[in-house]
């Protein structure tokens, strides 16, 4: 019969236990990032389909609500506001379009816009500093805008990476050259003649 | 311009820097860009499948096209839209030295460029933006289509970071020609 571990193996064994733990949630969450390479053996589960697409549903709906409240401002001049007013419908579609993907996986898929509340954490996840209230100016507009189509690409860029379906895959990749088109042409009227500020690189990443 | 946004001054030098850097640099670049850089995805877990190799090479082809398209075209457009046309080309370059990596990578040998492609005769700049418009549209087309039947995912994510900035040179390109800008919520390469 083994003997009976002593008081101190027993605390030894637990510090060891939660310290593999504390390794494993870092590897997983950085290699989530795709910042490194899971390290073989991680008992990290890889976020499912609906996951993936339930951060990008959340994405697409804060766009919503982003492009409703820049368009009811007065601070867009006519022209800007006419090149702008169509980005909104095509959220609309994209929330739409990843709602009957996640209904279809059985997953909950609201498709309204998010709540002030919900969208400024949402936004304070993703480090936007802009404000969805204080939008006094063309700038305020731009600078919102811009920084959330930068979090939607984000969203289907990482999502790319663990995403199994063949359909989400080219759904992915419509829907991020779409906000990847908006952000340009944001950029461009923000920026008036600066193409390298319209499409500063030559590959699309976005933000995590 | 907001010239103290961090995010577009940042941008803008590392723009000069690749510039500089040439597009066979590309790969290494990328590790700088916010994204795992396409070195280290090709070194990732999961080997590129050589049965990828050709539809990685068709999709270097197209950038072959695009560069021989942006290289004869830029000339001839107008000065609003030269230096767009200079920055795109730089893009190309950069996605085919991209793919050219991932052909390597995979175990096979990147396609060259033909001697010549057929590009019609463009003789003014609206019709060199045609052009352009038809060659960037080809290649959405043909990269949506290779993304769900490429793999690893890694190599998926660069296909769809490549997939996308050629969007945003279609939308430049459509807004010169004087159409709307993004002309569809799911860019499908018909727009």
């Amino acid at each position: 019969m083994a003997p009976r571990p002593t008081r101190r193996e027993l605390i030894r064994g637990a510090l060891a236990t939660g310290a593999a733990s504390v390794g494993a949630a870092t590897a997983g969450t950085a290699a989530e990032a795709g910042l490194v390479a899971a390290p073989a053996g991680a008992d990290t589960p890889a976020p499912s389909d609906a996951e993936l697409m339930s951060r990008a549903l959340e994405a697409e709906r804060l766009m919503v609500l982003a492009y409703r409240r820049v368009l009811e401002s007065d601070a867009l001049t006519p022209g800007v506001r006419r090149v702008v007013a169509p980005f909104l419908g095509h959220e609309l579609e994209h929330v739409a379009a990843v709602a009957a993907h996640l209904s279809a996986l059985g997953a909950a898929a609201p498709t309204g816009p998010l709540d002030l509340r919900s969208a400024q954490a949402a936004m304070g996840k993703h480090r936007v500093s802009a404000s969805l209230t204080a939008l006094g100016t063309q700038e305020d507009c731009f600078k919102l805008l811009i920084d959330l189509e930068s979090v939607a690409e984000g969203a289907y860029y990482t999502a790319m990476k663990n995403l199994r379906g063949p359909a989400l895959q080219r759904l992915s990749g419509q829907v991020m050259a779409c906000e990847a088109q908006h952000w340009t042409i944001l950029s461009g009227l923000r920026n008036p003649g600066e193409y390298v500020k319209a499409v500063p690189w030559p590959y699309v990443f976005g933000t995590k | 311009m907001s010239s103290e946004d961090p995010s577009e001054a940042d941008a803008s030098s590392r723009r000069r820097l690749l510039r500089a850097a040439g597009a066979g640099l590309a790969g290494a670049l990328l590790a700088g860009c916010g994204g795992e850089s396409l070195r280290a995805q090709v070194h990732d877990a999961k080997p590129i499948l050589h049965t990828d190799v050709d539809l990685l090479n068709h999709l270097l082809h197209l950038e072959h096209v695009a560069i021989a398209a942006y290289t004869a075209g830029t000339p001839l457009l107008a000065p609003q839209t030269l230096k767009a046309g200079q920055l795109f080309l730089n893009d190309e370059l950069a996605h085919a030295g991209a793919l050219a990596g991932l052909v390597r990578a995979a175990g096979g040998k990147p396609i060259k460029p033909a001697p010549s492609y057929d590009l019609g005769h463009p003789r003014s700049s609206e019709e060199v933006l045609a052009l352009l418009h038809r060659v960037e549209r080809a290649q959405i087309s043909a990269y949506l289509e290779a993304l769900p039947r490429l793999e690893p995912a890694t190599v998926r994510q660069s296909i769809a970071s490549i997939l996308a900035n050629d969007a945003q040179h279609v939308a430049v390109v459509r807004a010169a020609l004087g159409k709307p800008a993004v002309a569809s919520a799911f860019a499908n390469g018909r727009e």
